[in-house]
């Protein structure tokens, strides 16, 4: 993988002055610009929801090609079940929920679902936002799939579902401490190490430096 | 050990009880079968068609660790995984003996994180490692080879010093 | 075997059995809390997380193209798929199109690897039966795949054959020639396992009624991939969202009737087939040119994220990456088949015997390292 890793950062801006407000920042793809990427398609599924739940839409966005919606947390479960049924629509698998986390926002958390509808080939990203400490809606009453998706969930990033019949943790031990996707969270280093977690100066080690905030 | 294990001075004798002894222990290396990951793929193609463990005695995998003498750590062992590994090598019986198969089971290998052990050197003792992510068959086959020298090497005699 | 009524005469003790994480048949490191009433399985709890390596929080701290050896780790039985879903998440994240040849090649893996995998499966769930001849058999044809893998791209198990954008080396000198002699020999080998095993009383006996879906259930429950077509639903992403350039090879997509053990059995050894068709179609009609797109070598795709999903064989392999614009992706998640597919097993398991349990997980082809990621 030589050829990869040569290359380096880009060059910096003029010294001294500050670099002037560039146009867009040029993504170093050499495939599409911006503006093919986030071009808005036709969708049968965000027509829909856009005239059946006018005001559970918080935002939608488009990137390459697939709908992004982000719903509102406590209609949630509303929407996902009109997804279900419609049988216009008739998403009868949910295909995978995951979370992810921002640090730096408001709402911390992000869960992002994507339905799928197998009858008529429709997909869509849908998402929720919360907040740290806030309960998402459980989907398990809706998909029966979404049961350990949650459980997942739980277990990387902590976040809590309302409703979950069995919300523990699924892939690390039960005595684990900590939520490894969370942003703060080391990469590397063993369970006890990240004790250090409580440590306010702490701050996450880049694993290719192996600067590390214990001895290994 | 056992009874007569260290209780002798090296002598005439011993040395060819010793012979026997591991003429006897290299030639039917009974493996467990315990596969963790990727590496396991490659350990029964070992014991399949083409490569044949059998042909070195060690093809007779066994599942129960009671059954067997020798441990093929092929895999990522996790920090999950840790104590199973531990418990399944108290189980065996002696003499045992751990080859570590791949960089996952030696260091880590390409997994630098939370869950996984760095090495299952941290738990148990290991008497061979191979390279390899994950070793040829023919590179297993290598180490239960050398696995072997080992064992001729070893004897119940007294250890002087 | 047939469900055993439960014993009305003498009193049972549902009883707590622990399976794995060292069985035999559990084809790694899968725990199950199994409830048993003598021997019939009242509940099954499968436990996890054995084989949790923490890919995805690796990920986030590598550069795009370090991730691909890592999806190979992922599902280790099939790593050319992981790596196709991977790059196809890559260039569709930054817009970036694949030369024909390239896409051709990939297909061509792909579906080599997709026969491969399936000929693990076949071994391995046979000698779970008890059928110890086909798991020899089975081996004997995977290293003729693996022999043409090696020669491509040097290695016999974890590829890392594609780079973004295309290949980085292209087919070796001859190595049509000798894929289009295993396409010749094999359909015999595979008529070989059938004769051994389709009409077998035994396996009949051990598949038939076993672990039977209904298809409105399977896909509630999330099953994808022959698990999910052995009940009847014809989903297969090749044909629903056609990904790379699966659009020009006509093949037809095998489904079950019952959503029975044996049923998921003739689906797969039907897509061998198809595969082979594939692989015949992509041989005839491989165009020359170039093997890569220009793609920088240092890449940094656009803020955005995207969801893109293959068919392994295992199922619906997704990927959904989160960039922020910098070399390394924000959020990488992987959506494990064998992850959404052993979910099921508990709704399978109850009211079967213990001998079972071990055709059920067989029958699910499920791979730890894409189950625990």
């Amino acid at each position: 993988m030589n050829e990869e890793t040569k290359g380096g950062a880009p060059p910096a801006g003029g010294e001294g002055e500050k670099p002037a407000p560039r146009p867009a920042p040029r993504a170093r793809t050499g495939g599409l610009s911006e503006e093919e990427l986030t071009k808005e398609v036709p969708s049968r599924v965000v027509e829909r929801l856009k005239s059946s739940f006018p005001d559970a839409i918080e935002e939608v966005t488009y990137f390459a090609g697939n709908p992004i919606v982000v719903v509102k947390t406590d209609r949630l479960i509303e929407v996902m079940s009109f997804l279900k049924n419609d049988a216009d629509l008739y998403m009868r698998q949910l295909a995978d929920l995951c979370g992810a986390d921002y640090p730096d926002r408001p709402q911390r958390f992000e869960l992002i679902y994507q339905p799928n509808s197998i009858r008529h080939g429709h997909r869509i990203t849908l998402k929720i936002r919360i907040a740290e400490g806030e309960e998402a809606p459980s989907l398990t009453g809706v998909w029966k799939s979404a049961n350990w998706f949650e459980r997942e969930a739980y277990d990387m990033l902590g976040i809590r579902f309302k409703g979950h019949p069995n919300l523990t943790r699924i892939l690390l031990s039960d005595d684990w401490v900590g939520h490894p996707l969370r942003k703060e969270y080391p990469t590397e280093g063993r369970p006890e190490d990240h004790m250090l977690l409580r440590d306010p100066g702490f701050r996450p080690p880049d694993i290719m430096t192996g600067d590390l905030p214990f001895k290994p | 050990m056992g009874l007569i294990e260290g209780r002798f001075e090296p002598n005439i004798l011993i040395s060819t009880v010793d012979k026997l002894f591991n003429w006897a222990r290299k030639s039917a290396l009974w493996p467990m079968t315990f596969g963790l990951a990727c590496c396991a793929i490659e350990m029964m193609a070992a014991g399949a068609s083409r490569f044949d463990m059998d042909r070195f005695g060690a093809g007779v995998f066994r599942a129960s660790p009671r059954q067997a003498d020798l441990m093929i750590v092929a895999g990522t062992p996790t920090e999950k995984m840790g104590p199973v590994i531990k418990r399944l090598y108290d189980q065996m019986p002696e003499p045992k003996w751990v080859i570590s198969m791949g960089a996952c089971a030696t260091c880590g290998g390409p997994f630098p994180t939370y869950s996984t052990m760095q090495g299952v050197d941290r738990i148990i003792p290991v008497d061979i490692y191979i390279p390899g992510c994950p070793p040829r068959p023919e590179s297993l086959l290598y180490g239960v080879l050398k696995l072997q020298d080992k064992i001729d090497r070893m004897t119940i005699a007294k250890r002087t010093a | 075997m047939t469900v055993n009524e439960p014993a009305s005469t003498l009193d049972t003790d549902i009883m707590e059995v622990n399976m794995g994480p060292q069985h035999p048949s559990t084809h790694g490191v899968l725990r199950l809390k199994l409830k048993i009433d003598g021997e019939t399985v009242v509940g099954c709890e499968p436990i996890i997380g054995y084989l949790h390596r923490g890919t995805e929080k690796l990920c986030e701290s590598l550069s795009y193209p370090m991730v691909e050896p890592i999806t190979d780790r992922l599902d280790y039985v099939c790593a050319m798929s992981e790596n196709l879903g991977y790059m196809g998440a890559v260039e569709k994240l930054c817009g970036i199109s694949v030369p024909e040849r390239a896409d051709f090649v990939r297909v061509i893996m792909v579906e080599l690897n997709r026969i491969a995998s399936h000929l693990l499966w076949l071994g391995t769930h046979a000698l779970d039966i008890g059928a110890m001849t086909v798991f020899l058999y089975c081996f004997r044809e995977r290293e003729m795949i693996l022999d043409l893998f090696e020669e491509f791209c040097g290695a016999r198990l974890t590829y890392n054959a594609f780079r973004i954008g295309g290949l980085l080396e292209d087919l070796p000198p001859g190595w049509t020639g000798r894929c289009r002699q295993f396409l010749k020999v094999y359909p015999a080998c595979q008529k070989e396992y059938e004769d051994l095993l389709t009409k077998n009383r035994i396996w009949l006996k051990r598949t038939k009624g076993i672990g039977v879906i209904s298809g409105e259930e399977a896909v509630e429950i999330g099953l994808t991939g022959p698990s999910l077509r052995g009940s009847g639903v014809g989903y297969d992403v090749r044909k629903a969202h056609p990904y790379s350039v699966y659009k020009r090879f006509e093949f037809d997509v095998p489904t079950g009737e019952n959503g029975d053990t044996y049923d998921r059995y003739l689906v797969r050894m039907e897509e061998m087939r198809q595969s082979l068709r594939i692989i015949e179609q992509a041989l005839d009609t491989l165009p020359e040119g170039p093997i890569r797109a220009k793609v920088p070598n240092w890449l940094k795709p656009l803020k955005g994220e995207v969801y893109h999903s293959v068919e392994s064989p295992r199922g619906e392999q997704g990927f959904y990456i989160v960039s922020d614009g910098t070399d390394k992706p924000y959020r990488m998640r992987f959506r494990g088949p064998s992850f959404a597919n052993l979910q099921a097993l508990p709704q399978l398991c109850v009211g079967h015997l213990v001998a079972d349990v071990v055709a059920l997980i067989g029958t699910l082809d499920i791979v730890l390292g894409d189950v625990d990621r």
